[in-house]
């Protein structure tokens, strides 16, 4: 076609001439023209006219006018006429264009002339025509000489064309072929005399590339060198004096306050999230090209080393870190051997390794956003959280709450492990075990934290710490570690430190006083529990949420999110870490517990960082609220606002975040992170006072089981989820009602004022998707504290998975929820950064801190996610969908529907593998009926709690309608479970019937069935069941998520 | 043989003699039924290898046509052609036709016009400034264009321009001798077709 078209254009050139009156004269130009219009045979005319004024139309010419639109339409449809569609004859006839052409007419005279162009109907146009007489030897003079001549075809006898190179126009000077005939010299083509190459013995194949690891020439040895051989001397000044002028350094006052004022500048912009943000991204925190989008996945070598968590973090763009977190999963699942949860799970050391690893995930995906170093840091503080505090955790879960604990920490862990999920990647188990690790490390963590608190509560099943535990940790934490935590948020946020700081203290402190409080009222507490159940949750379908954000909404959410988070993790890091340092591991653990309420006080604060002051005692207030009771009348109404409000600030905001999910995803990216932040606070400070309560007993229960780092994990969780399920079940009704929540919210709304619903708003459009939801759950959590905030999030979990994702995406994000919710742990950790978090949600200084936070927090999510499908066996399988899903929350939605179908009977396989993997985790890790056992319980606890939450969720929104089937299903499967008291089936089956209550929660079954319900799991279940309690906490997690 | 529709088959060898007797033998390159104009391809009048002459005739007014030998090979694909090269040709060589005719009609000889176009190929700088050639704006050739009339400033542009003069007479004179022989040989030919 290509030569039809050239010819055609060529022809359509000749037209032009052709056009103008036989023997008239055209400009040149006119064939450039003529070419344009070629296509359009007659219609061009007018164009030609219009377009060359130069164009001297001849009176032979056909007057065909067409108009523009014409022209252009017959440009596209290369309408030819004539000898236009001979492509053979135009061909040639082109070809000879330019060639010089005798044209003998019919009356015998010739005619010499440049052939130019000719036109449809074969006018042959010619430039420089002059008659050829037969005996002129001499060239043609000017006047003889005729500008352009059309030749009519029926005038032409012959016409012939002088040598002409059909090759002229064909040559392509660009092709190799072409060039290297180029190369011709006067016509000869010399092929070049190719030349060996003389390498010389120097590159012989002992040049070993590795062996120098030298950078090129020191440029002493340049200057040597040049001058030896050139004696060409340098003048080089190191010290550039002829550039700059040394600082005089001055002793006087005003030079030091110059000197100190310049620091503190120096101070300030390096401190701030902006000048973090623009430093990471000038030096990528250090990452390669081939690190940021290689799909490569490093393993950690150490799986606590921070350097493999940020390896992890670099090769985790925010883009991938969905995927990652999936991947994650499966990775760890892998390479624990089959699913995360098993392999990974059962091993107590996998835990701690998942810990570090989820530290090192969540660093990964800090380290997109520069989480490489938050998440060393949070991982290192994690770890030694996790590691002090899975002692501790385990005993004191051992005791009893543990479990609740150890599952409540999961959550955060993962979390926190999502922050810093790297290490999961590192170690296969330790990805597994980096979710469920991070979790449990987190947990640990979490439980250190909030075991400080929790373990406490269980210990002490409560000693100390117990009940004041959380509420005393955390105040003691904060009290210990007010300062550290402080200054750790403090060094982490500088900027908003010193504001913050003070808030975050006041928060702190107002936190303490709630968790005292609710230490005290933790014996009542298993709501507590619920609440931390109900903030893991929260925190689950957080994760869902960001998974579903990130999938949904990967480029906005992501980078929202992940900046978040990562400001939140660096501050949990830098607090864990000022933590560990300070106290040790045990008290770092508490530390870090204590950071982590003291982040918590911070994610209230991130309501707070709006209005910190207000947030705080806010966060007290709703602390109280929860457990005062004071808003059990309204629990529903109020639950169900709480939960909205800490979604969305407002029902309203809730329900339309709900109304639309992926918008509002979108518009929780950013808050989400913040929500995260909550959640984690809310869940560090719901775990520890729920776990540490309820978990306490089952916990001790679980993790003896568990004893992988799963257990304590799961144990944390569930123990939470537990405790409130046995001891809240009541309790939780009451807490969900009085619901701190609502008196959070309510603090929240009216403390907060606009901030803390902004916050919310932008929680609720991220718990509005399941995400969002838990966003949004995470968010009135931090605020209400723990239990409240669990509540709160379950109910708007509940409800945003109700309406959005369903039940069944609410197991599978229960388990990513875990995942989260341990994440959230370890922001809460951090949540003393929450004000950063929330900060870098406003603004910029925490970017730094933030962008490893929300890094870590993803990273730790998907980690979690691992873990908490390690952690859950049937949510093992499904976390896997669930991180795809809660990433995508479309998907999510599919999946989980389909999940949900599945639901319960996928559950219940999933339940099995999951105990599959359990029972190997547990085997390995330790009894698996032991921590079934007390996960059983804790699950069945957080049964209650769930179903309670469901309640609220019902009362609160009609969302939990779709649950409400799924709740029912699940308290079918909840029965069933609980009939199965067996650990291997007892475990599985309760964590489906766990999933199914979860799902039942967030339906509307809440109120009878959850109460039923959750006593029979409970009872039937207390240690089997325990696991699938946690399970079944994590899914109701997912299904509020 | 020629496709359905067509009267001729490209490659194939045709002759044909005009309404004014003159023999026109080549091989078909085209067709076009309705203006009957055949395109011939035929070895280049130069007798360069790789140069063509192509003749457009137009049947309408010849009186025989006759094919020497059919080709039943499908013609070669028409390669692209560059029309804005072939535009520039045109353009260049109406320039060239032009500055040769004012040159001309300032009373060159032919020697001179012969010279100059021989300069040209190769020394595209070079123009008519009444009846002398300047080339390179540095060397003036006067008639009668000898090598000795080559005068400038002395250096490597001048003895080129030399060389090329030098060469120009000498190839001029061995062309006329081949001319002449092909003149003959024509000549014998057109009388043994007659």
């Amino acid at each position: 076609m290509q030569p039809e078209l050239t010819l055609s254009r060529a022809v359509f050139s000749v037209p032009v001439a052709g056009w103008g009156a036989e023997g008239r004269r055209m400009r040149p130009s006119c064939m450039g023209v003529a070419v344009l219009v070629g296509a359009q045979s007659r219609q061009w005319d007018s164009d030609i006219q219009l377009s060359l004024s130069q164009i001297h139309l001849g009176g032979g010419f056909p007057a065909v006018l067409s108009l523009p639109s014409h022209w252009a339409m017959c440009w596209g449809c290369w309408v030819f006429e004539g000898v236009y569609n001979n492509s053979r004859m135009l061909h040639f006839l082109t070809a000879v264009v330019g060639s010089t052409c005798d044209v003998k007419v019919k009356n015998g005279s010739t005619f010499e002339g440049i052939f130019k162009t000719l036109s449809s109907k074969f006018e042959l146009a010619v430039d420089a025509v002059h008659r050829k007489t037969p005996d002129q030897l001499v060239g043609p003079k000017r006047e003889d000489i005729v500008d352009t001549m059309v030749f009519k075809p029926t005038d032409v006898m012959l016409v012939h064309f002088r040598n002409v190179d059909f090759n002229y126009a064909t040559k392509d000077k660009f092709t190799d072929s072409a060039i290297a005939m180029n190369s011709k010299v006067n016509g000869e083509h010399k092929e070049k005399v190719l030349q060996r190459w003389e390498g010389g013995d120097s590159n012989s194949d002992d040049y070993d590339l590795e062996s120098d690891m030298s950078n090129g020439w020191d440029p002493n040895e340049m200057f040597k060198f040049n001058e030896e051989n050139y004696g060409v001397k340098t003048t080089y000044d190191s010290s550039l004096s002829s550039y700059t002028v040394p600082l005089e350094k001055d002793n006087s006052e005003e030079f030091r306050q110059r000197e100190a004022r310049a620091a503190q500048l120096a101070r300030e912009i390096e401190s701030s999230p902006q000048y973090r943000l623009r430093i990471a991204m000038e030096n990528d925190d250090g990452r390669t090209e081939e690190e940021k989008h290689s799909s490569v996945q490093r393993q950690v070598s150490g799986r606590d080393s921070p350097s493999l968590a940020s390896r992890e973090g670099k090769y985790v763009p925010l883009p991938q870190r969905v995927r990652e977190g999936s991947r994650g999963g499966i990775r760890c699942s892998s390479s624990r051997g089959g699913r995360p949860g098993v392999g990974s799970m059962p091993p107590r050391g996998s835990a701690h390794h998942p810990d570090s690893n989820s530290s090192p995930a969540p660093e990964q995906r800090g380290i997109n956003g520069g989480p490489s170093r938050m998440s060393p840091k949070s991982q290192r503080p994690i770890r030694g959280a996790k590691t002090m505090s899975s002692p501790s955790s385990r005993p004191v879960e051992v005791s009893a709450a543990p479990p609740a604990v150890g599952r409540m920490y999961p959550p955060r862990s993962p979390k926190s492990a999502s922050a810093t999920p790297a290490s999961s990647q590192d170690s296969p188990v330790g990805s597994a075990v980096s979710a469920a690790p991070a979790s449990p490390s987190e947990a640990r963590t979490g439980l250190e934290s909030s075991v400080s608190p929790n373990p406490p509560s269980p210990k002490v099943a409560a000693p100390m710490l117990a009940t004041a535990v959380e509420g005393k940790e955390a105040p003691t934490s904060v009290a210990k570690d007010p300062g550290r935590t402080l200054e750790a948020t403090g060094s982490c946020e500088l900027s908003k430190a010193a504001n913050k700081a003070g808030l975050q203290n006041e928060q702190k402190r107002t936190q303490l006083e709630e968790l005292r409080k609710f230490g005290a009222q933790f014996k009542l507490q298993p709501s507590s529990s619920p609440e931390t159940s109900l903030e893991s949750f929260s925190a689950r379908p957080k994760e869902p949420l960001e998974g579903k954000e990130k999938s949904l909404e990967p480029g906005i959410c992501e980078g929202p999110e992940e900046a978040p988070p990562v400001s939140m993790v660096p501050k949990p890091n830098g607090t864990s870490l000022e933590l560990l340092p300070e106290s040790g591991k045990e008290e770092k653990g508490l530390c870090e517990v204590a950071e982590q309420q003291a982040t918590n006080p911070p994610g209230k604060g991130e309501p707070e960082d709006k209005e910190e002051g207000p947030v705080s005692e806010q966060v007290k207030k709703s602390t109280l609220n929860p457990n005062a009771k004071e808003f059990n009348p309204s629990k529903t109404l109020l639950s169900v606002v709480s939960q909205l409000g800490w979604v969305g600030g407002s029902p309203i905001g809730s329900n339309s975040c709900w109304s639309s999910p992926s918008l509002v995803r979108i518009w929780l990216g950013p808050m989400l992170t913040c929500s995260l932040c909550f959640q984690n606070k809310s869940t560090s400070t719901p775990t520890s006072p729920g776990p540490r309560a309820h978990s306490t007993p089952s916990i001790p229960v679980i993790t003896a089981g568990q004893t992988g780092m799963y257990s304590p994990q799961y144990i944390s969780y569930i123990p939470q989820i537990h405790m409130s399920p046995a001891v809240q079940a009541p309790q939780m009704y009451p807490y969900p009602v009085s619901s701190s929540v609502p008196g959070q919210q309510g603090k929240y709304r009216g403390a907060k004022g606009s901030l803390p619903p902004q916050r919310t708003d932008q929680h609720q459009p991220t718990s509005a998707p399941p995400i969002m939801q838990a966003a949004a759950a995470a968010g009135p959590p931090l605020v209400a504290a723990t239990p409240y905030s669990s509540y709160i999030s379950y109910n708007p979990q509940q409800f945003t998975g109700q309406p959005t994702m369903m039940q069944p995406m609410a197991h599978y994000p229960s388990q990513p929820v875990f995942a989260p919710m341990l994440q959230s742990n370890p922001r809460m950790m951090t949540s003393g950064s929450h004000p950063q978090a929330i900060v870098s949600s406003s603004t910029p200084q925490y970017s730094p801190s933030e962008q490893p936070t929300p890094q870590t927090l993803y990273a730790t999510v998907h980690q979690s996610y691992p873990h908490h499908a390690t952690q859950l066996h049937p949510h093992q399988p499904q976390p896997a969908t669930t991180p795809t899903g809660n990433q995508q929350q479309a998907q999510h939605a599919a999946p989980s529907p389909v999940q949900h179908q599945a639901g319960q009977p996928p559950h219940l396989a999933s339940a099995q593998q999951q105990q599959n993997l359990y029972h190997t985790a547990t085997l390995t890790a330790t009894p698996p009926s032991i921590t079934p056992g007390p996960s059983a319980q804790s699950p069945q606890s957080s049964f209650p709690q769930q179903a309670v939450y469901a309640i609220h969720a019902h009362q609160q929104l009609q969302h939990s309608y779709t649950n409400m089937a799924h709740v029912t299903q699940a308290h079918v499967q909840t029965g069933i479970t609980a009939a199965p008291p067996p650990h291997p089936g007892a475990p599985h089956p309760p964590q489906v019937m766990l999933l199914h209550p979860t799902q039942t929660h967030g339906g509307p079954p809440q109120g009878g069935v959850p109460q039923s319900g959750v006593p029979t799991l409970s009872a039937s279940t207390p240690s089997p069941y325990t696991y699938i309690g946690h399970h079944q906490g994590q899914c109701w997690g997912w299904g509020d998520v | 043989m020629a496709a359905p529709g067509e009267y001729f088959s490209v490659g194939s060898q045709v002759s044909c003699r005009t309404c004014q007797e003159q023999r026109l033998q080549g091989e078909v390159v085209a067709f076009d039924y309705p203006s009957k104009m055949l395109a011939l391809k035929c070895p280049s009048s130069s007798g360069k290898p790789n140069h063509a002459d192509i003749l457009l005739v137009n049947l309408q007014y010849v009186s025989e046509v006759e094919i020497i030998n059919d080709r039943t090979e499908t013609p070669p694909p028409l390669a692209s052609l560059n029309v804005s090269k072939l535009a520039n040709k045109a353009r260049t060589e109406k320039e060239e036709k032009m500055s040769q005719a004012y040159a001309i009609s300032a009373g060159v000889s032919l020697e001179g016009q012969q010279l100059f176009q021989t300069i040209h190929k190769t020394i595209k700088d070079c123009k008519w400034q009444e009846k002398n050639i300047v080339v390179m704006e540095d060397v003036v050739i006067a008639p009668p264009y000898q090598v000795e009339n080559c005068k400038g400033k002395e250096g490597s542009a001048l003895s080129h321009v030399r060389k090329i003069v030098e060469k120009h007479f000498r190839d001029v004179e061995s062309q006329k001798v081949m001319q002449g022989s092909q003149a003959q040989q024509t000549q014998k030919e057109a009388a043994l077709s007659s």
